[in-house]
């Protein structure tokens, strides 16, 4: 990461307006060479607006865009080293699969002979042999996705931009293309700038996720630290299930952050170097799978005491709903073999320290 | 009258033919009556201003061996497929812009390039009369600038005057098919191709300009046999020295009272009309761009 | 959606520059003909002269030109009425029942549209030769609805055809006779598509020249007046009388025209 010449794309400080109204704020961060990088928000966030800004479709307000160290600002999508699979693909009504396929390289020039040979074997890779003289009409849904894969990555691009592109498919086979779309981009070790707004898919496939809210960037890390370690209650809620409890910081010590919860309760987290002041308001964080019922004796850290609301049987796990004080709902997923309380029982709930996260309240 | 159900099925099959008897009826006799009776007249010929209703060939040997008429004629076809030819040259940009381009004022564009289409063609003729004219707009514009000595005479009553107007007032009748074409070509396939790596000029070879095919075709074939069978045009603009077709046919009927003779020249003007018609009808459906 | 915003470029003000010579071209006539229906010279031409609206004054008290002009309106009108009475009943059938054929009969209903005026008017003329009555009103009247007749149908054929259909099913279900459900749904639905097409066949009407020409007789219309005069003199009174009819003809064509296209851009239903 050290080298600029092994970033494919930069962002720097990227800013855009559309006619006064903002889209991207301040966005900075960088996509290595071969990496899997996810734009991760719900609708709106600006997400195909940063896209677009690096395909050369757009022109940021502000801010820089570099790919492979050097800016591209300015200069128009046709002489950019960068491709895009659309979210509805853009596939040419009017060509063969192969001519699809092979329109970039003719773009550059390329001879015929070489053409064909590329393209055939893209479409071997890409399980569409056969298929090459179908018209785009004649194809399914799941083909065409891969033809404007293959469209695009014959060209080499120096990173692959890719927009919802399994939007368009249903679950079974968006959730087969996951998998498949992930393994071709081992295989050929291309840069991907992937965007999506269903988080489990963005968990699921990323090196790393750049999560965006409101035009701007929340966080940038792997889907690891973004799970574990959420730098915002945004993050915390937007990806996977978080339980938000509001607390007030009551004291800063270097190994741990106590925390007043609702009521008398107090907790303690680990202390992550980015903590809120003492004294400030702050919300802790605990994912549903790190809450667990406390046996007697209870302890008196880290523990809440709630009535249970609702029991949902998830087939092997159970997930319990619990109104906690300060009329906090609690969801809880009880492992298979842990004991289930009945509704309207006063339960304790517990956690490990390690497992709560500090976050600002915004 | 429409959609009933109530009775049994063979009086349904008859319901549902009767709403559009009305239109067939009409049809047929002020449309396809009429020119028949042309069909028919073009094989009878005039004799000492009387008619003779034998069958002949006669009218159609007197044109092929007229040579004002075969001129008439040629020079028809030819002002015909410039004007075509250069309506869709000047059009497609014109579309490309409103469809691709104008944004939220699409709708105002389109309603721009239809206006001056539904005012009468006597009029538009006549404002290019005003502008062309030997003491026009343009030639006293450009004399008192002096651009030019002398104002231009050939820019009144020429073959060059009668294809700026048929220019003029078929451009429309371009640039809405090829605009209803280009509203079909999405914006993402313009951006896949520049994404490709072609330039503007080569997304627009490769990718528009081969999904606006039908809209041209339609546009071409339209302005092709209006401009064709126009006749206010070269008659105001034209002067009276080319005659074209058209001219040739109003002439023969009221100049010669040779009925049968005009009859056949329409004749021969409709079996163009309707071969290129039903030419371009076998590449093209009619509703695709309609 | 975002494909609207793009840079502009060197090639798109170019593109935006050709645009605005194209749509020079398309108003610099209309706007020279207006103009020297303002002009107090006898015979229009540059330099302008003094501003004045006596040639409308002019216009509207010729009795000749009154006539034409009464003439033509009502031609247009009755012309318009008659196509649209023929084609809503067609277009409802075509739109709406299977029928066989149904190409071949759209495709005669077009033919109309590919003929030249002139050959129609000519044709014309020698049907009603046998019944020299017909030629005036009547006669342009007839010519004007076979003219009128493609563009009419078309227009509500593809209304119809983007119609919800289940509107009319929903009313049926409520118990509504047929001729009631074509008055209470139907027809109110179908109004700016009926206006539309009145409109547009109305304005065709109005500057038609050549068929009516051959078949109106002893009658003029407004085309056939001004043809005539443009015959024997240029006079700034004609300029006074084609204002009257530019502003009329693109007060119908706006209006004609915005339904059209606010459907046409809206609905990707029908073809118009
Ligand atoms: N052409 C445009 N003109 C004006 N505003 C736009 C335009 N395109 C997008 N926007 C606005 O910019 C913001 C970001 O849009 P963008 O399309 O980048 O969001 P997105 O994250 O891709 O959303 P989605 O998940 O729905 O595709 C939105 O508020 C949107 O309304
Ligand atoms: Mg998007």
């Amino acid at each position: 990461m050290s080298e600029g010449e092994l970033r494919a794309v930069t962002f720097r400080n990227v800013t855009h307006d559309y006619d006064g109204a903002r889209a991207l704020d301040d966005v900075s961060f960088e996509v290595g060479d071969g990496e899997f990088v996810t734009l991760l928000g719900p609708s709106g966030c600006g997400k195909t607006t940063l896209l677009r800004i690096t395909s050369g479709f757009l022109d940021p307000t502000a801010g820089d865009v570099l790919l492979h160290g050097k800016s591209v600002v300015g200069v128009p999508p046709f002489r950019r080293n960068t491709s895009m699979v659309f979210q509805d693909y853009a596939l040419f009504p009017h060509r063969t699969v192969a001519q699809n396929v092979a329109f970039g390289l003719r773009m550059r020039g390329m001879a015929p002979d070489e053409i064909r040979r590329r393209v055939d074997r893209m479409l071997d890779m890409l399980g569409l042999a056969g298929l090459g003289e179908r018209r785009i009409g004649h194809i399914s849904g799941g083909q065409a996705q891969r033809v404007a894969l293959g469209r695009s990555m014959i060209v080499e691009p120096a990173v692959l931009l890719l927009d919802e592109p399994l939007g368009a498919l249903d679950l079974k086979l968006r959730k087969q293309m996951q998998v498949e779309l992930k393994r071709i981009q081992r295989q050929v070790g291309m840069t991907f700038l992937y965007v999506t707004h269903d988080q489990e898919e963005a968990l699921a496939m990323s090196d790393r996720i750049a999560v965006m809210n409101k035009g701007r960037l929340m966080q940038y890390g792997t889907p690891h630290e973004i799970y574990r370690r959420p730098s915002s209650r945004f993050v915390a809620d937007f990806i996977g299930e978080a339980n938000l409890i509001p607390c007030r910081v009551a004291e800063r010590r270097s190994d741990a952050l106590v925390l007043k919860g609702p009521g008398a309760s107090s907790f303690t987290a680990a202390p992550s170097g980015a903590d809120p002041a003492s004294g400030a308001d702050a919300i802790l964080v605990i994912r549903p799978e790190n809450l667990a019922l406390a046996e007697p004796p209870v302890p008196q850290a880290n523990t809440i005491g709630a009535v249970v609301q609702e029991l949902t049987f998830l087939g092997p796990s159970v997930r319990m709903t619990a109104l906690a004080e300060g009329n906090i709902v609690l969801a809880v997923v009880i492992g298979p073999g842990g004991r289930l309380p009945a509704i309207g029982d006063r339960i304790d709930l517990k956690w490990k320290a390690e497992d709560a996260i500090v976050v600002g309240p915004g | 009258m429409l959609l009933r159900r109530r009775h049994g099925t063979a009086s349904r099959d008859k319901h549902k033919v009767s709403p559009i008897a009305p239109v067939l009826l009409f049809q047929t006799v002020f449309f396809v009556a009429p020119i028949g009776i042309l069909f028919v007249y073009s094989f009878w010929r005039m004799q000492d201003f009387r008619l003779i209703t034998e069958f002949s060939f006669h009218n159609y040997r007197e044109m092929a061996n007229n040579p004002l008429l075969i001129k008439a004629f040629f020079l028809s076809l030819r002002v015909a497929l410039v004007v075509t030819v250069v309506c869709a040259v000047l059009a497609f940009p014109i579309a490309y812009f409103i469809s691709k381009k104008a944004g939220r004022w699409k709708v105002a564009c389109l309603v721009a390039v239809i206006i001056p289409f539904w005012t009468s063609f006597v009029l538009r003729a006549y404002a290019w009369k005003l502008l062309l004219g030997e003491r026009g707009v343009i030639n006293t514009g450009l004399v008192s600038t002096g651009i030019i000595e002398a104002p231009l005479s050939y820019l009144l009553y020429s073959p060059f005057a009668t294809a700026i107007g048929l220019i003029y007032g078929f451009l429309p009748f371009m640039v809405m098919p090829i605009y209803t074409s280009l509203e079909k070509v999405k914006d993402s396939w313009i951006d896949a191709a520049a994404d490709l790596g072609a330039s503007p000029a080569r997304a627009t070879w490769e990718v528009t300009l081969p999904l606006c095919i039908p809209g041209l075709v339609v546009g071409c074939v339209f302005t092709f046999i209006f401009a064709l069978g126009e006749y206010v045009i070269p008659a105001m603009l034209g002067g009276g020295k080319d005659l074209l077709m058209a001219q040739a046919i109003v002439l023969e009927f009221e100049l010669s009272q040779n009925w049968p003779g005009g009859a056949a020249i329409s004749v021969v003007l409709l079996a163009i009309v309707f071969a290129v018609v039903a030419a371009v009808l076998r590449w093209v459906k009619m509703e695709e761009v309609l | 959606m975002i494909g609207a915003e793009r840079k502009a470029g060197r090639s798109g003000w170019a593109l935006g520059f050709y645009t605005a010579l194209i749509y020079g071209f398309f108003y610099l006539p209309i706007v020279t003909l207006i103009l020297f229906a303002f002009d107090a010279k006898e015979v229009p031409g540059l330099p302008l002269k003094d501003l004045t609206l006596g040639w409308f004054a002019a216009a509207l008290s010729d009795r000749q030109l009154l006539a034409a002009l009464s003439t033509s309106v009502w031609v247009a009108l009755l012309s318009a009425s008659l196509a649209v009475l023929l084609a809503m009943p067609a277009a409802l059938a075509l739109a709406w029942v299977r029928l066989p054929a149904k190409p071949a009969i759209l495709g005669f209903i077009i033919a109309p549209m590919v003929v030249p005026h002139l050959v129609l008017g000519l044709g014309l003329l020698l049907l009603f030769r046998p019944v020299p009555g017909i030629l005036g009103v009547a006669g342009v009247v007839i010519a004007h609805t076979t003219l009128n007749l493609c563009y009419a149908t078309m227009i509500l054929y593809s209304h119809l055809l983007g119609f919800q259909r289940s509107l009319v099913e929903a009313a049926r279900d409520l118990g509504a006779s047929e001729i009631r459900m074509f008055w209470e749904v139907v027809l109110p639905l179908s109004a700016p598509a009926i206006l539309a097409a009145f409109l547009m066949s109305f304005t065709l009407s109005f500057g038609e020249f050549v068929a009516a020409w051959f078949v109106a007789g002893f009658e003029r219309t407004l085309p056939i007046e001004i043809w005539a005069w443009l015959r024997h003199i240029l006079s700034p009174k004609i300029n006074a009388i084609a204002t009257v009819i530019v502003a009329v003809s693109v007060a119908m064509t706006i209006l004609a025209q915005l339904w059209i296209l606010r459907r046409r851009n809206g609905a990707r239903g029908g073809a118009a």
